[in-house]
């Protein structure tokens, strides 16, 4: 015991001496740059790809970031020229006089009024017809923003005469010029000049019914507003500058009234938080697109570290040897990736800040204001740092062992150092690090827990999905007798499994990049699709609606004299839902043991009656009552549609309350259908039997197959002629339209995707560069064996094309996956999956990786042998 | 003990051993291998005098490597007592260890062990700069131009042969004056032409320097060189 102590004190002693021994002076912070720069020389290409992994992430996010602020400081400034007015309201009626004795209290300095509703245009000179939104205007607005025409400068609202301004895109359509003629109900008006933008809507709100603008003195000449067109009234108020603030207190005060009695509210706040939640979720997805190319590069990085210091270990294990501290050891490669790392970034900024300079363009059609290109150095700075600390984390990870290098490899490299990651706080402390900074980032990008877990969980489950994948490919060919396949074939299929192997990384960062452009393809396809069976077969191609009952027979006429096909026209009965199950709309939303979804407890339902289910229409469950009767005893048996099953979360049995135009009308949920919503025909959520709703007030609608162009436009200007309220569409314009948004829309997505796919093919760069050296070596000792350069080639190219396709063949999968998530849940469509480009997206992810792997492979099947064993030497 | 053999010789060893750079006393070093211990050193005790050069010899797998790791201090002894420079070592830390490296030990290695990304001079210069030294150019220049590469400073190790990348390990070994030098076969990985001006360079900079040095090796010729030799063989010291 005595000794024990003894000894203890004694080497403590030793301890204390041998700390006052050490030097006074340490070598500083520069001696570590000096190192660092001193080890970076002579790696530059090497580092320069650790560099590039992470310019494309940061560009998008630097570029996403930086438009998004410039949107809402813009937005702020603009604010009101969103609007157009102080505040709006609008209502399916007429405004009564109480809603016009509430309007008056607001104490407006100006008001307007506007009325608004779709319509057939016929234009005369061209025999074609189009369906519109017409707005009959009054009245100055708008007072803020812009409403631009050509001529510059023009209006309708106070003109004696009936002028038209019309929307560019109609000119264009149908080669119209100032001066001619449109004909929308009975009157014919005058183009007086183009519409370019109104305040508050992008360029694409047209896309469907392009806006027609007219004095709103004209309408009753039009005819329209005794027909069963549907209107729908607007008044817009500006406030004085100096009394605005109170001006919109007392509409808040009065907010709840005018709601009570159907009036829709608007005011600029309300108008900016709508335009900015569909912007920010819009810039939100992008952002995350952007973040998984940055996650991309990390663990591209994170891979090529860890190769790039195995090549360290033996220089780390001679510093500690002379000295070096494990701290010391370690600062200098922190030191290293933490300069390449920021290259990296600023370059990416730069970039991103270029790359927004076209995103106000890219954006036009979707953006309600004018988006003046901003250098926003809050957002830049903010993505930047953001951007470096994540990677470096990234890094930080293979960077932790260096820490545990053991000087005695220098002399026996044997010496294992290695220590278990999952055992290591500071790796564990790390990659906490991490995922925190990945979930903050998520949650503020998506301002929705959600989503963001949506996100992150999808993101993760793809990540570990495939590297099942990778790691099962290595799983597989280790246990594969290799020995049947030809040597070439042998060596690379050998080549994915052996030691110092990138495959799982390269299949997780090409399958990432496979895995977000697809998905995105296929959610795009499907929602395509679904008109796609429009007009062919003999399926109606023309949609005809708002046939009032005394125009039925005529119209039904007309399309026979034109030797038209017809489907049997429906009636269509609008009300709107009272209760469900004794629970109002507003209880229903609040009630937590029904998931319900907001629109379906709002909406404006249009229903038919009918004693038959349709053809095209699938009874899932219950039994289709086909008449009933006011006057029965019990509720009205109806049958509802799934998605409004899905929506309202409905069951068999349900009893739910319509309000009929002022009539409640107690029904219950006697049968669900199904309905194919690719059939352009006119579909229904619910059914009303026979003998119900037959005295209701009811537009009708039907729908016919025009089998070329000209009985199309035949069709549709008879129709217009004789009925003019009644709408003629023709679905094939309506689908190119919208396609034409989709292409936008892909476009953009297809945009921010690249940068995920270009991240993946720098991280194949990378980690094709890291093992360059061990391939070198191994290639020279191939070549010394007799192998000719063909046959090192095409070690390679088995190797790089096989990585490729099972990347592609596993990020396609799981696309398709994710793609079914979303047409199912999200755009709630069938998913279309489209086998030829299918086939070419692996072909490509495969070809590009070959190439990738090929070109940054180059020199190493040229090298000489010699040449080779003398460097490795 | 191999020195205390002769009990007069252990009397007239006190005075040797109070001067001793290096002593270790009962040291063992066991690794696991699966589930059992493989003692590697078994009981290893010896000392040596400042300026002193001793050979370590012995057949493959005997523990040599192991023994100089030990030593020099980049390893830690399962059991038993290293000093060091008239300091217990046992208990210090890995970074207490690598400080007290720099300060009193160089070393030369079988695979020369130049940083590769370093330049002959930079790694010449990298044990003062370690110490926090500034202005160490010149001192690791003239070390350069004494081991005869005075004209190939700027050379990476790539660029140089093995002969002379052991040169540049030499100069970088005693750049830093150190009380003791271990050489790990320091002329295993080089030719007979080539090892002799190595070995005399060696001797002759230890002499100059005072140094004093341990060496492995395989090569007994080499072995008589030094002042003693010490044979190891299945873990402990052999007559």
């Amino acid at each position: 015991m005595t000794d024990s102590l003894g000894t203890r004190a004694a080497r403590s002693q030793d301890r204390s001496e041998m700390r006052a021994s050490r030097p006074r002076s340490q070598p500083g912070l520069s001696w570590l740059f000096i190192m660092a720069w001193r080890d970076m020389r002579r790696a530059k290409r090497h580092l320069a790809l650790f560099a590039l992994a992470v310019v494309s992430g940061i560009a998008a996010l630097v570029a996403i970031s930086s438009f998004r602020a410039n949107l809402e400081s813009e937005m702020d400034r603009q604010s009101r020229g969103l609007l157009g007015a102080d505040v709006a309201y609008d209502d399916r009626e007429p405004f009564d006089a109480r809603a016009l004795a509430l309007f008056n209290l607001m104490g407006a300095e100006e008001t307007a009024r506007q009325v608004k509703f779709r319509t057939m245009a016929y234009f005369p000179t061209k025999s074609n017809t189009r369906i519109v939104r017409a707005q009959a205007m009054e009245g100055g607005f708008p007072w803020y923003g812009s409403l631009d025409t050509r001529p510059a400068g023009l209006r309708v609202a106070d003109s004696e005469e009936p002028i038209a301004l019309i929307e560019d895109s109609l000119m264009l359509q149908f080669d119209l010029k100032v001066g001619d003629p449109i004909k929308i109900g009975e009157l014919t008006f005058t183009i007086a000049g183009e519409l370019l933008k109104m305040p508050g809507e992008g360029a694409f709100t047209g896309s469907f019914a392009p806006r027609v603008l007219i004095p709103l003195k004209f309408l009753s000449a039009t005819g329209l507003d005794r027909f069963g067109s549907r209107l729908r009234y607007f008044h817009y108020q500006k406030f004085s500058d100096t009394t605005g603030g109170q001006g919109v207190e007392v509409v808040e005060r009065y907010r709840d009234d005018l709601e009570a009695m159907g009036i829709d509210v608007d005011t600029v706040e309300d108008q900016r938080r709508q335009i900015g939640r569909t912007l920010d979720s819009t810039n939100g997805f992008l952002s995350m697109i952007g973040f998984v190319a940055l996650l991309l590069g990390g663990v591209s990085i994170a891979g090529a570290v860890q190769v790039y210091l195995k090549s360290k270990t033996a220089s780390v294990a001679t510093l500690r040897c002379l000295g070096a501290s494990a701290r010391q050891s370690i600062a200098i490669y922190c030191i290293q990736i933490s300069i390449v790392g920021l290259l990296g970034c600023l370059t990416g900024a730069l970039l991103g800040v270029a790359i927004q300079t076209s995103l106000p363009e890219l954006m036009k059609p979707f953006l309600p204001l004018e988006l003046p290109v901003r250098i926003s150095w809050p957002s830049i700075f903010g993505s930047l740092l953001f951007g470096w600390l994540f990677t470096s984390l990234f890094a930080l990870l293979p960077l932790l062992p260096l820490r545990r290098i053991s000087p005695l490899r220098a002399i026996r490299a044997s010496v294992e150092s290695a220590v278990e990651a999952w055992r290591d706080r500071a790796f564990l402390f790390t990659l906490g690090g991490l995922l925190l900074m990945g979930c903050l980032f998520t949650i503020t990008q998506t301002q929705n827990l959600l989503q963001a877990a949506s996100f992150l969980g999808g993101i993760a489950v793809a990540i570990v999905l495939l590297a099942l994948v990778g790691w099962l490919l290595r799983f597989v060919l280790r246990r594969l007798s290799l020995d049947r396949f030809p040597y070439v074939w042998k060596q690379a299929l050998a080549n994915l499994y052996r030691p110092e192997n990138r495959t799982t990384m390269q299949v997780v960062t090409l399958g990432m990049g496979a895995f977000l452009v697809f998905s995105i393809y296929v959610s795009e396809q499907s929602l395509l699709r679904q008109g796609d069976l429009a007009g062919r077969d003999g399926q109606p191609n023309v949609i005809l609606f708002d046939i009032q009952p005394d125009q039925l027979e005529g119209v039904l006429n007309t399309i026979e004299e034109l030797d038209l096909n017809t489907i049997k026209p429906e009636a269509i009965v609008t009300m709107r839902l009272q209760s469900l199950n004794g629970l109002s709309p507003t209880q229903l939303i609040e009630d937590p043991e029904r998931e319900v979804e907001r629109w379906a407890t709002r909406r404006e339902y249009r229903s038919t009656y009918r004693d038959f289910v349709r053809e095209d229409e699938e009874l899932i469950a219950g039994e289709f009552t086909p008449s009933a009767s006011l006057d029965d005893e019990g509720p009205i048996p109806v049958s509802v549609e799934q998605r409004i099953v899905d929506a309202l979360d409905l069951k068999l049995g349900d009893r739910i309350v319509w309000d009929v135009q002022g009539l409640p009308i107690e029904t219950e949920v006697t049968s669900i259908r199904k309905v194919d919503w690719r059939q352009m025909k006119p579909n229904f959520f619910v059914v009303f039997p026979a003998g119900v709703l037959e005295a209701a007030p009811a537009f009708f609608v039907t729908a016919a197959h025009a089998p070329n162009r000209e009985s199309l436009v035949g069709l549709q200007t008879e129709v217009v002629k004789r009925y003019p309220n009644v709408a003629a569409v023709n679905l094939t314009m309506i689908l190119e339209s919208l396609e034409e948004i989709f292409d936008r829309i892909g476009f953009v997505i297809r945009f921010m995707a690249s940068f995920t796919i270009l991240t993946g093919l720098v991280a194949l760069m990378a980690s094709v560069n890291a093992s360059r050296y061990q391939r070198s070596r191994e290639s020279s000792l191939l070549r010394t064996l007799g192998a000719s350069a063909k046959q090192i080639r095409g070690i390679m190219g088995v190797e790089y094309a096989l990585v490729g396709i099972i990347a592609g063949l596993a990020g396609v999968a799981l696309s398709v996956v994710a793609g079914w998530a979303l047409t199912r849940f999200v755009f709630r469509v069938d998913l279309y999956l489209p086998w030829q480009g299918t086939i070419v997206t692996v072909l490509i992810v495969a070809s590009l990786t070959l190439l990738t792997g090929l070109l940054n492979s180059l020199g190493i099947a040229r090298r000489s042998p010699l040449e080779s064993i003398r460097s490795e030497s | 003990m191999l020195q205390g053999t002769n009990t007069e010789a252990a009397f007239q060893s006190e005075t040797s051993e109070e001067r001793a750079v290096l002593r270790l006393e009962s040291v063992h070093k066991s690794y696991r291998s699966g589930e059992t211990d493989l003692e590697v050193l078994k009981g290893i005790s010896f000392f040596v005098e400042a300026g002193e050069t001793v050979s370590i010899i012995g057949p493959s797998g005997s523990g040599k490597t192991t023994l100089l790791g030990i030593c020099a201090g980049l390893d830690r002894p399962t059991s038993g007592q290293v000093c060091l420079g008239g300091h217990d070592i046992t208990p210090l830390g890995e970074d207490e260890r690598a400080a007290l490296r720099n300060q009193h030990v160089g070393f030369v290695f079988q695979n020369f062990q130049l940083l590769p990304t370093l330049t002959a001079l930079e790694n010449v210069m990298v044990p003062l700069e370690l110490r926090g030294e500034r202005g160490v150019t010149d001192k690791a220049r003239t070390l350069l131009t004494e081991v005869g590469l005075g004209d190939r400073v700027g050379h990476y190790p790539v660029q140089l042969s093995g002969g002379e990348q052991q040169r540049v390990a030499l100069a970088r070994a005693f750049v830093n004056q150190p009380r003791i030098l271990f050489a790990d076969e320091p002329t295993g990985n080089l030719d007979a032409d080539t090892s002799k001006p190595i070995v005399d360079l060696l001797f002759g900079l230890n002499k100059t320097a005072g140094t004093t040095l341990i060496l492995v090796t395989h090569d007994l010729e080499l072995a008589r060189t030094t002042n003693r030799i010490l044979r190891i063989e299945g873990g402990r010291l052999s007559a």
